[in-house]
């Protein structure tokens, strides 16, 4: 086929489009989804018992808070991946929030380590954590990954590593909700540590999660 | 752009149309020494990739950006492809070419004509026919080819190779490719 044709046949294929909306509704259209699950998902395993305890801890608040504005600010900057000539600065916009929350939880672990000693250190597996922030993280991160498909993934791996760190960055903080960890260190490892390993994993394989464009000389052929 | 996702037709054709010189231009020196084929391969496959991501254009912002971003995804995948395009085959240079039928070219007209490369594609042996099947049309890696051929991988290589000479000495000129 050469290029006049594929014009034509384009032109003679083509209907009109809905353009997307701009990435901050979609995000927030996103984040309504997911704190409505996570709601559901809170009150179905019942909150912790010492919840209205550490809310009234300024560390916990922080840490919290932070926890969501990564997860915020993350579907933000995955949306906004998915529309080609994105300004590469907000890629950033994440990094503030996900350094006060590890910051916060790293600071915990360490005050840990500085009153216990060594003793803290013992190494305790705690597979429910993943378990948990999956299960967390399940939905919005489907969620999320309808949404991308409907933009353009120009950069595949940055949209499925930021839609990924948001899914499980909110994932996490409804976990944190009904699930109360032991200890600061637990909460970097299996928590912290369980955030970053997703999203890395999915930017891993974005290509694949969000193959775009998708087949198109195969549909004109049909 | 606008009009265009609004449903506008000749709108679009007007774009699209008036992309194309910039493209050319764009895609040959971002790819300098490539065939003019692979160049108007890339061209098309941004304009598919256009076609595809018309609703993601945001009317309020510049869309030469909206559309570099395409290009360079697309050089960037079409630079793959030409990589596994290169390991795919291989090199013979002991052609033998026949010609089941005389005087097959038509004369219609080169690589715009679906019919000619039909035509092309029914000249090539069984095996070299399963090869560009396989390997181009449904871009599997060569792995998958060999097992869903039962051919060796050297031999799917040797087979695409040969196909793809005898398609373009069949086709004529390499202004155009068709898939």
């Amino acid at each position: 086929m050469d290029t006049e044709e594929l014009i034509r046949t384009l032109t003679n294929r083509m209907e009109p489009v809905r353009p997307l909306r701009r990435p901050w509704r979609r995000a927030a259209l996103w984040t309504t989804l997911a704190v409505a699950y996570l709601a559901v998902l809170v009150v179905t395993m019942s909150p912790r018992e010492d919840l209205a305890r550490r809310m009234a801890e300024a560390r916990f608040l922080v840490e919290q808070a932070a926890a969501l504005l990564t997860g915020l600010s993350a579907a933000g900057v995955a949306l906004a991946t998915v529309v080609p000539g994105f300004s590469r600065r907000v890629l950033l916009v994440p990094l503030t929030p996900l350094a006060v929350w590890l910051g916060v939880v790293g600071a915990g672990a360490l005050a840990e380590y500085s009153a216990s000693g060594a003793g803290v250190l013992t190494w305790q597996f705690d597979w429910a954590c993943i378990g948990t922030i999956l299960t967390g993280a399940a939905v919005p991160g489907i969620a999320m990954g309808v949404m991308l498909r409907r933009g353009a993934a120009v950069a595949p791996h940055l949209s499925a590593a930021y839609g990924a760190l948001a899914a499980a960055g909110l994932g996490n903080l409804g976990v944190c909700l009904f699930h109360p960890h032991s200890s600061y260190l637990i909460l970097l490892v299996w928590h912290c540590g369980t955030v970053l390993v997703i999203a890395a994993l999915a930017g891993a394989t974005g290509a694949r999660l969000l193959r775009w464009p998708p087949d198109s000389r195969a549909a004109l052929a049909r | 752009m606008q009009a265009a996702q609004g449903g506008d037709g000749d709108a679009y054709s007007r774009l699209l149309s008036d992309l194309v010189p910039l493209l050319r231009r764009t895609v040959g020196r971002r790819r300098a020494g490539a065939a003019a084929g692979d160049v108007e391969d890339l061209v098309q496959d941004v304009l598919l990739s256009i076609h595809v991501a018309r609703a993601s254009y945001d009317a309020s912002r510049p869309f030469l950006p909206w559309l570099l971003a395409i290009v360079r995804n697309r050089l960037a995948d079409g630079a793959r492809r030409w990589g596994r395009r290169a390991a795919h085959e291989l090199q013979v240079e002991d052609i033998e070419v026949t010609f089941s039928e005389l005087g097959s070219n038509t004369g219609s007209g080169g690589l715009g004509e679906g019919r000619d490369l039909q035509r092309a594609m029914a000249t090539l042996s069984p095996r070299q026919r399963e090869a560009v099947v396989l390997l181009k049309l449904r871009e599997m890696s060569l792995k998958e080819a060999a097992e869903a051929s039962g051919q060796t991988v050297g031999a799917l290589k040797v087979a695409v190779h040969r196909a793809m000479a005898v398609l373009r000495r069949r086709l004529g000129s390499p202004g155009t490719h068709g898939h």
